[in-house]
């Protein structure tokens, strides 16, 4: 009788752990896929998936964050800037869902922070001033969650990067901010390995034109 | 036992590895591949891509009836009902189109809309900010859409033969009564508001919502900003004053403060006006603007602003020929507060109160006329989104409205009124499917005041008539209660009214948008009298009528960032009234049969500069002529002008720095908006004239703004 019992037992563990694992399997490979994402079919393959497994794990923040972000970087891939908003309007939906799941987390303010200065190409003097002032709330709020997020100075450096001098950016203006984001991502570790962990190499290589340029 | 474990794994295995095959491809109505597209089925992980042939195949371990979706962004969901026992192959999959995110069908005969948020839309918010001959002014950029006249001494808009008077303003749903500054005669006014302060806006040219009364003609209806984006400071210096502000944003809570001082004298100096200024005009306002997310939904915003303005002028009364010291003084405060939140799921509550005291103080040649104007507005409207289609508003509204006048010339008078204005309105708008929408609503109102309550059907309908145009009808009945300068005499009068036929067709595709429309409009009840300003109550009367039709055109290319952006409108019009003082039927002083718009901006990136140049054109405008036998059948000259506007962005002093100069009729156009007339005529029988001209031919403003 007692081996029944393990067997039984052992048999629902084996279906839950294959459940868990299942759940993390499709994370480890839909990241992969999205590491290795260069054109906007792939991030839109990425976002696809991401989706398919949020529809499933509703409790679980990071298939609707990894959904979000793919869904803004297609938007860069956009020859057309008309379908922007739309694309950016799927990726709210997606962060709105995961605020939900985890309202305090600091990556889910930074992701905020990516997706405002995408849609300011679509119409730049209507939108300029007022979604960079949304992004740079929605950074502050990221970096007071956890100050050792290092996304929010690698998109601090870079927004600032991309704006012209006479609103206060530039290459001398951003260059102690990607020092800065340097020192983060160094010191950084991820909760899991499916945890947000990129913007690194993007940073080293940003530096490294920064100092190349001098 | 050892056995029967292994025999489990080996099922679980098995389970997992015998893959089933599903593959097919997804087209658009058109019979297009759609690329990209999530399919998947319904609670698993098994899906895929559509690749760049539509095409499509994924293993899935489910078996039985299952559920296979497909979707994309632009188009409706699809779900497809599988039994899978073994591979599926040549599915063929069609995805409509969702037309609620590309082209929904918009009720919109006789609505001009600003908007981010919505795509239907012809103009953005900052297209109101930055027309160039608007001065900066909400009801200025308004002017350059069709519908409306130039009426260059007056600055208010005249909308579709209606005089200024039936224009409405609302503030967030809240009615403002003194939307403009006081006005010097002869002068033209603007409004009180920075166009910065609101993110939406409405115009309406006629047949509008049952959510709005009290207005013949037309509305104006501005939505403010939500939170502040984020906390900043500004301080402009102008050439004619200094204006700051401060916003601060807290999480869930903004407050901003604005301030300015206005004085003409320096700019009367570069560009001398033709008014002998005793008092050069002086304004002084502050706003503040409140606002407080209340939850995910609900928002509680609060707006106050406060006016002061002076000046003295020595007025050129060419009718009694003589010179007469005028002076004008103006108090105005002006709170609102609204609330709104969603009530559940289904409904939605909107709710607000405001207050508004507006204090003129005039004095010619000593004598006094102090007119206080005090009003209190309660509103609460409800909506319903119980069904997808259907969307039902309801509400109600108490205005109070006290007026008094005490006028001291020759002995001391009093005039004065009470009047609470009740209304409800319920409004039904219909989709019936994603070609054909109906509006059906109906206004009530009751005046304590005339002691009358009239019922007010509203109806309009919008249908597709092709992938980018549609077709918009809206008809309406609208009443006015007579202005306070007959009331305060006469209580026994009727309110004014008019109805509203309108069709407009609307193509819009890419950046180009182009409108039609054509409209009728007759008005009743208007008021008659035989001499103005008479205080015998028998003098005034309802018998006034008239009528107005007439086309608009209007046609935009919105280019992309960096290129040329441009509208033209056009608009025609012929009106006629028999009212006021009038012995017979004419066209009013304000009415030009043709009115031509041409905006034009441009932001040039690589010197960050931005460009707007607006030329108007309208018609000769009737005048009253005593030489001539037949009423106003005289014409003015055509009225003509080119004002430009030019912003450049820099960096200066560490701080955000924005240059702005507007110049408004460049090449000084000389305009005659009428002529005034001597009360006695010549030695030789012919009653002399003075023509009516702008204060000064050309003029300039030049602004720069800090901000950090």
């Amino acid at each position: 009788m007692k081996t029944l019992i393990t067997i039984f037992l052992s048999f629902l563990f084996l279906i839950s752990n294959a459940q868990e694992n299942q759940y993390e399997q499709a994370m480890n490979k839909a990241l992969k896929n999205l590491n290795r994402a260069k054109t906007g079919d792939d991030f839109l393959n990425a976002a696809n998936t991401f989706e398919r497994i949020s529809l499933n794990e509703k409790n679980e923040w990071l298939p609707v964050y990894y959904a979000a972000f793919s869904y803004i970087v297609i938007t860069y891939a956009l020859p057309d800037n008309s379908q922007k908003d739309t694309y950016l309007e799927k990726a709210q939906n997606f962060l709105d869902k995961a605020f939900k799941i985890e309202p305090d987390e600091s990556e889910l303010y930074a992701l905020q922070a990516f997706l405002y200065p995408a849609g300011i190409t679509v119409d730049p003097i209507a939108r300029g001033a007022e979604y960079m002032g949304k992004m740079n709330k929605a950074l502050e709020k990221a970096i007071k969650l956890n100050p050792n997020n290092p996304r929010s100075y690698y998109l601090r450096a870079i927004t600032t990067l991309n704006m012209p001098q006479q609103f206060g950016g530039g290459a001398t203006a951003a260059k102690p901010i990607f020092e800065q984001a340097k020192e983060k991502f160094d010191k950084f570790q991820p909760a899991t390995a499916i945890s947000p962990n990129w913007g690194k190499a993007q940073n080293e290589e940003e530096l490294k034109k920064l100092l190349a340029n001098e | 036992m050892k056995t029967i474990l292994f025999i489990l794994l080996q099922f679980l295995a098995f389970h997992l590895s015998a893959q089933i095959e599903i593959s097919g491809t997804i087209f658009s109505e058109n019979n297009e591949p759609v690329t990209g597209a999530n399919i998947f089925i319904q609670g698993s992980y098994n899906g895929t891509t559509s690749d760049s042939l539509g095409y499509f195949s994924f293993g899935t371990d489910l078996t039985g009836d299952q559920t296979l979706i497909a979707s994309f962004i632009g188009y409706k969901t699809q779900a497809v009902q599988l039994h899978i026992s073994k591979n599926i192959q040549n599915l063929k999959i069609i995805l409509q189109d969702d037309v609620s995110e590309l082209n929904e069908v918009v009720i919109n005969a006789g609505t001009f809309e600003a908007s981010d948020k919505k795509k239907s839309v012809l103009l953005k918010p900052l297209d109101i900010a930055l027309t160039a001959g608007a001065n900066g002014d909400v009801f200025g950029a308004f002017g350059t859409l069709p519908g409306t006249q130039k009426v260059g001494e007056e600055g208010r808009l005249f909308v579709r033969g209606g005089d200024a008077y039936e224009t409405k303003t609302f503030m967030d749903g809240m009615l403002v009564n003194s939307p403009y500054y006081s006005q010097m005669p002869d002068l033209p006014t603007q409004g009180r508001f920075s166009p910065l302060l609101f993110n939406g806006s409405v115009f309406s040219t006629g047949g509008y919502s049952a959510e709005f009364g009290q207005a013949l003609s037309s509305i104006v209806a501005l939505n403010t900003t939500a939170l502040e984006p984020e906390t900043k400071s500004n301080i402009s210096v102008l050439t004619v004053g200094l204006q700051g502000s401060h916003a601060h944003r807290w999480d869930n809570t903004s407050l901003a403060i604005t301030g300015e001082l206005l004085h003409t004298g320096l700019s009367n100096r570069l560009f001398p006006q033709n008014i002998d200024w005793i008092k050069e005009p002086i304004i002084s306002g502050s706003t503040l603007l409140f606002r407080h997310k209340t939850s995910e939904t609900g928002m509680i915003k609060s707006f106050g602003s406060f006016n002061y303005n002076t000046s003295t002028l020595l007025y050129d009364n060419f009718e009694e020929s003589k010179f007469q010291n005028l002076a004008l003084t103006n108090n105005n405060v002006y709170l609102n507060t609204t609330y709104n939140e969603m009530l559940g799921e289904k409904w939605m509550v909107n709710t607000g109160v405001s207050v508004n005291t507006d204090n003129d103080k005039i004095v010619l040649e000593n004598e006094p006329i102090n007119t206080l104007k005090k009003s209190g507005q309660v509103k609460t409207v409800f909506t319903n989104f119980t069904t997808e289609k259907i969307t039902t508003k309801f509400g109600a509204d108490w205005v109070g409205y006290d007026y008094l006048q005490k006028v001291n010339i020759g002995g001391n008078y009093k005039f004065g009124f009470t009047n609470q204005q009740l209304s409800s309105f319920v409004e039904s708008e219909i989709k019936i499917n994603h070609i054909l929408a109906v509006r059906a609503g109906l206004r009530a109102e009751y005046s304590s005041l005339i002691q009358q309550s009239n019922w007010m059907p509203r109806l309009s309908a919008a249908i597709k008539t092709g992938k980018n145009s549609q077709l918009s009808t809206a008809f309406g009945k609208f009443c006015q209660n007579p202005e306070e300068d007959y009331l305060k005499f006469n209580d026994n009068l009727q309110p004014e009214k008019s109805t509203h036929s309108i069709l407009t067709w609307q193509y819009k595709k890419g950046t180009k948008s182009f409108r039609f429309e054509a409209y009728y409009k007759k008005y009743s009840d208007l008021i008659k009298y035989d001499e103005e300003n008479s205080a015998a109550p028998e003098n005034y009367n309802n018998s006034g009528s008239g009528y107005s039709h007439g086309i608009d055109v209007f046609w935009r290319n919105r280019k992309e960032f960096g290129k040329s952006d441009y509208w033209i409108s056009y608009s025609w019009i012929d009106t006629k009234r028999n009212y006021l003082d009038f012995p017979v039927e004419a066209t009013p002083y304000f009415v030009s049969a043709h009115n031509l718009s041409l905006v034009y901006k441009r932001f040039f990136t690589g010197i960050q500069s931005f460009a707007s140049v607006t030329y108007s054109f309208a018609s000769g405008r009737p005048y009253y002529n005593p030489n001539n036998p037949k009423f106003m059948s005289d014409r003015t000259r055509c009225y003509n002008d080119i004002s430009i506007g030019l912003t450049h962005l820099m960096y200066l002093f560490n701080t955000q720095t924005v240059l702005h100069l507007i110049v408004n009729n460049m090449f000084g156009f000389n305009n005659i908006f009428g002529y005034t007339y001597s009360n006695t005529p010549d030695e030789t029988g012919i009653y002399p004239r003075q023509a009516v001209t702008p204060a000064t031919k050309r003029m300039a403003v030049f602004l720069i703004s800090f901000q950090f």
